[in-house]
C-alpha cells in the first residue's frame, strides 16, 4: 500500500512536471474566466441586482466563482489531458512497463486534481482578493482546502465521463450538457432556493453546488458551522461516490 | 537450465475473437526466446499478459514463479520492457525522460544520475541529452526505449517488435546491443516478423499464427523439421507454373510453393534444383538455403508478411 501511494505520487510529479512547461497557457483560462465573469456579468448585472441577500452583487458571486476554479481545472484534466495520456501519448502505456499498475495510475490521477483543484483556488482567490482591494487569510487558507475537495470530486466526475466517451470530441457534448450545467446551477449567479423545487433538487445533486456553499459561507462569514455540517460530508461522500465508480470503469480501461 | 517463465493453455479473448488461444511454453534462464508470426498472429497480446498490462481469460502463467496478473507490480520491477509503441513523453527531453523512468523503477535519487548517463552512453544517445522527443529520429527513439527499458537492471528482457519499422543500419545496432545484453546473462523474450531477426538473434523460437503455436524449436531445428534443403524462386508466369506444376505434379522430391512473388520450387540436394532448372530451360531467379519464412509458408500456407 505504502508502495502504491509512493508510485502515485511520483505519477503526480510527473504530471506536475509537464504541466510546469507550460505552466502560464495552462493557467490562463482557468484565473482569466472568473476575472471576465466578475467584470462582465458581476458589474453589468451588479447595476440592478444592487442587493443579493445582504450583498453587492460582485462579492454575491466571487466566492463561486473562485470554488468552480476547481471545477474547471479538475474536469479538463481527467477529461481531454487523461484521454490523450490514454489514447494517444501512450504515457499510461509506459508507465505499465513499470511496477506502475492501474491502481496507481487512477489514484496518481486524482492526487493530481487535488493539489490542482486547490492551487487553482489559491491562485484565482489572491486575482479576486487583488481585484476587490481586499485580502482574508482565513478564507484564502479555507478555500484552498476546499479547492483540494472539490478537485477530487469534479475530477472523478470527469474520469466517469471520460470512461464512456468513444473518441475525444464526445467531450465537447460532456462539456455542454453536463459541466455547463453544474456551472449555472451551482448557486454562483444567484440562489438556488429561488428556483422551482425541482429543479431544486436537481440541484441539490451536484458536487459544485456543495462546494460553493460551503465557500459563501466561508467568504460571508455567515452560519459557517450550519454550512459545513450538512455540506461538507456531502461534498467528501459524492466525492467517494463517484471516486469509487470512475475507479471501476477505468480500471477495466487500463487493464483490459 | 534453470525454468523461469512457464505458459499453459495461456488464452486472451476480445470479444468473440481469441487473440490468444491457449498457448503452453517454457523460457528457460539465459536463452533468447523468439516468437514470430504475421501480424495479427497474437504475439503482442501474449507479451502484455506476460508482463500484467492486460489481464487473461484461460491459462496458468508463472514467471519467476510468480503471477503476473497477481504480482504485476513486484514481476516489472525485475523485468525490462520494450512496448510496441515507444510511447516517450513528447513534451520532456531524453534525459527527463530517463529520469521519470528512473524514479518509477525505484531506482535510488542518489544513484539515477549515474544509472542513466551510463545507459544512454550503453545506447549511443548521450550526446543527445537535452534534445527533446521530437527531435530525435526513429531510430533514436527506439534506443531512447531501449535504455529507458534497462533502467530496472531487469533479469528479464521483452521486446515487442524491437526494429519493426527501422532503417537497417539501427537494426544492426540494435542487434548488436540485444546480443551484448545476452552475454551479460539476461534472459530475452522477443517479437518478431522478422524472420532474420529471429534466425539470427533467437535460440528457441515459436511461431504462431491465428493466437495459437504453429511450431516450436531451434531455428535449425524447425527449418530441418520443416523444410530441409534448398529453395529455387521463379518468376510466376502461367506458362512456366504450368510446365512445373505438370512435370513435378507426382514427384516426391521436389515441393512446389506459389505466393505472390513467384513460384518455388524446394528440394533437399542444390544440384537437382539446378538440374530443374535446365531441364526447363527457365532460369531460376535465386537459389537459396530454405529459411524461417518456408517454416512459415509451410505450416501455415502464407507468408510472414500477410495479415493473419
Amino acid at each position: 500500500m505504502l508502495e502504491s501511494l509512493k508510485l502515485s505520487l511520483l505519477i503526480t510529479s510527473k504530471h506536475w512536471a509537464v504541466y510546469r512547461k507550460s505552466f502560464l497557457s495552462n493557467i490562463l483560462p482557468i484565473v482569466t474566466d472568473p476575472v471576465f465573469y466578475l467584470f462582465s456579468i458581476g458589474m453589468g448585472v451588479g447595476a440592478y441586482v444592487t442587493d443579493l441577500g445582504g450583498h453587492q452583487y460582485v462579492s454575491y458571486i466571487a466566492p463561486g466563482l473562485i470554488a468552480s476554479a476547481a471545477l474547471w481545472t479538475s474536469f479538463f484534466e481527467t477529461s481531454y489531458n487523461f484521454y490523450i495520456r490514454l489514447s494517444y501519448d501512450g504515457s499510461y502505456k509506459a508507465m505499465m512497463t513499470t511496477p506502475i499498475g492501474p491502481r496507481e495510475i487512477i489514484f496518481g490521477e486524482l492526487l493530481w486534481v487535488c493539489f490542482k483543484g486547490a492551487g487553482m483556488c489559491l491562485g484565482v482567490c489572491l486575482v479576486m482578493f487583488a481585484l476587490l482591494r481586499q485580502f482574508d487569510f482565513v478564507f484564502l487558507f479555507s478555500i484552498t482546502l476546499l479547492g483540494s475537495l472539490l478537485g477530487v470530486a469534479c475530477g472523478a466526475l470527469g474520469l466517469l465521463a471520460t470512461s464512456f466517451v468513444k473518441n475525444i470530441n464526445q467531450f465537447q457534448t460532456i462539456y455542454a450538457l453536463l459541466i455547463s450545467p453544474l456551472f449555472f446551477f451551482s448557486g454562483t449567479f444567484f440562489p438556488i432556493s429561488d428556483l422551482p423545487p425541482t429543479v431544486q433538487k436537481i440541484a441539490f445533486l451536484n458536487p459544485l453546488y456543495y462546494g460553493i456553499e460551503i465557500a459563501q459561507a466561508l467568504y460571508w462569514k455567515k452560519d459557517v458551522a450550519d454550512i459545513l455540517r450538512l455540506f461538507l460530508p456531502l461534498l467528501i461522500l459524492s466525492g467517494l461516490f463517484l471516486g469509487f465508480f470512475a475507479y471501476r470503469r477505468i480500471y477495466r480501461l487500463l487493464y483490459k | 537450465m534453470q525454468q523461469i517463465l512457464r505458459a499453459e493453455n495461456v488464452e486472451k479473448h476480445f470479444g468473440e475473437l481469441k487473440a490468444v488461444a491457449g498457448v503452453s511454453f517454457d523460457v528457460y534462464a539465459e536463452e533468447c526466446f523468439g516468437i514470430l508470426g504475421p501480424n495479427g498472429a497474437g504475439k503482442s497480446t501474449l507479451i502484455t499478459c506476460l508482463y500484467g498490462a492486460s489481464s487473461r481469460d484461460a491459462g496458468r502463467l508463472s514467471i519467476f514463479e510468480l503471477d503476473p496478473q497477481i504480482n504485476g507490480r513486484r514481476l516489472r520491477a525485475r523485468m525490462g520492457i520494450v512496448p510496441q509503441d515507444n510511447c516517450l513523453d513528447e513534451s520532456m527531453n531524453v534525459y527527463e525522460n530517463m529520469m521519470h523512468f528512473a524514479a518509477f523503477v525505484g531506482v535510488k535519487r542518489a544513484e539515477r544520475m549515474n544509472r542513466v548517463d551510463t545507459l544512454l552512453k550503453f545506447m549511443s544517445i548521450d550526446h543527445k541529452k537535452e534534445a527533446t522527443v521530437k527531435q530525435l529520429s526513429g531510430g533514436m527513439q527506439r534506443r531512447l526505449v531501449f535504455a529507458r527499458a534497462l533502467l530496472s537492471e531487469p533479469e528479464l528482457i521483452i521486446l515487442d517488435e524491437p526494429t519493426t519499422g527501422l532503417d537497417p543500419a539501427v537494426r544492426h545496432l540494435i542487434w548488436q546491443k540485444i546480443t551484448e545484453l545476452k552475454l551479460r546473462s539476461g534472459t530475452t523474450i522477443l517479437t518478431t516478423h522478422y524472420m532474420d531477426e529471429a534466425e539470427r538473434l533467437c535460440d528457441r523460437l515459436m511461431i504462431m499464427d491465428k493466437g495459437k503455436i504453429a511450431a516450436l524449436g531451434s531455428p535449425s531445428s524447425l527449418i530441418r523439421e520443416h523444410c530441409p534443403g534448398y529453395v529455387a524462386s521463379f518468376d510466376l508466369h502461367t506458362e512456366l507454373a504450368d510446365k512445373i506444376k505438370s512435370k513435378l505434379a507426382s514427384s516426391a522430391e521436389f515441393k512446389i510453393i506459389e505466393d505472390q512473388t513467384g513460384i518455388h520450387i524446394r528440394a533437399p540436394q542444390i544440384e537437382s534444383l539446378v538440374q530443374l532448372g535446365k531441364d526447363l530451360q527457365a532460369e531460376a531467379r535465386l537459389i537459396r538455403p530454405s529459411n524461417l519464412e518456408d517454416v512459415f509458408l509451410t505450416i501455415t500456407g502464407k507468408d510472414l508478411s500477410a495479415d493473419a
